[in-house]
């Protein structure tokens, strides 16, 4: 990674059209100011990280699971589920 | 709206010799070759995959749920839908924000989001919709992106 230090107000230029500017420092917190072209966009890295894990999951989707839920709500609901696993009381 | 969507499908069953057969998890998909979508920068978690083919479902065409298969990694579909079709509403300011960053046209945009299968703690199972994190499909030059809104209203995981 590379390392730059800026003080407020300073910036750095990515790919010559995004900028990205400290615009202050306060109690531990880094405020960012950023301007980019259309059709770039910008999102706080625990949510982009967020949406990753989603996709990754939504990859996964079993088709076997997913006719099950299909079927039942096609289907009446019925009272009894004849699998229903064992249980007390 | 679902004429739209009815647009983006990439299969085509009038002309079955121009198409590419896909055995998916799902069945068997057939897309052609010349309808399919270009995502430029991929879909979050999966950059490299930037083609796909949007499919109704083999064993229910009927269904509102689609399936979008990835042609760089055969294995790689999701299910998707209209969010319209599964009584979900994104305000029209969200759609314009989306539109204008992106710098699509709001006619030819076709949303679609991602639907995620859940256990029910053994008791069944149901989905959600990614209402966050949309797909923009532009219907005209069949190009698309996943567009991240910042309206905090929206949930990775929309129970439908």
């Amino acid at each position: 990674m590379l390392l730059i230090t800026r003080r407020p107000g300073e910036g750095i230029v990515i790919n010559g059209s995004i900028e990205l500017q400290v615009v202050e420092i306060k109690g531990g917190r880094v405020k960012l100011g950023v301007k980019y072209p259309k059709g770039n966009t910008v999102h706080r890295q625990e949510l982009f990280v967020k949406i990753q894990e989603q996709n990754q999951q939504a990859a996964k989707v079993d088709p076997t699971q997913l006719n099950r839920m299909l079927n039942r709500m096609e289907r009446p609901k019925h009272g009894r589920n004849d699998n229903d696993p064992d249980h007390d009381g | 709206m679902a004429e739209t969507t009815t647009t983006l499908i990439t299969t085509d069953s009038q002309s079955p010799d121009r198409e590419l057969v896909y055995p998916t998890r799902f069945g068997e998909v057939r897309l052609r070759e010349d309808r399919l979508l270009s995502f430029p920068v991929g879909i979050l978690g999966f950059p490299h995959c930037t083609v796909f083919g949007l499919s109704h479902m083999p064993d229910n065409s009927a269904s509102p749920i689609l399936l979008l298969q990835s042609v760089n990694e055969p294995g790689l579909s999701f299910l998707v839908a209209d969010p319209a079709m599964l009584g979900v509403t994104i305000a029209d300011a969200d759609r314009q924000e989306a539109l204008k960053e992106l710098g699509l046209t709001s006619a030819a945009t076709q949303l679609l989001v991602i639907l995620t299968l859940h256990d029910n703690h053994g008791e069944g199972y149901f989905l959600t919709a990614n209402t966050k994190a949309p797909l923009c499909i532009d219907s005209q030059s069949r190009v698309g992106y996943q567009y991240i809104f910042h309206n905090k209203a929206y949930s990775t995981q929309h129970k439908v």
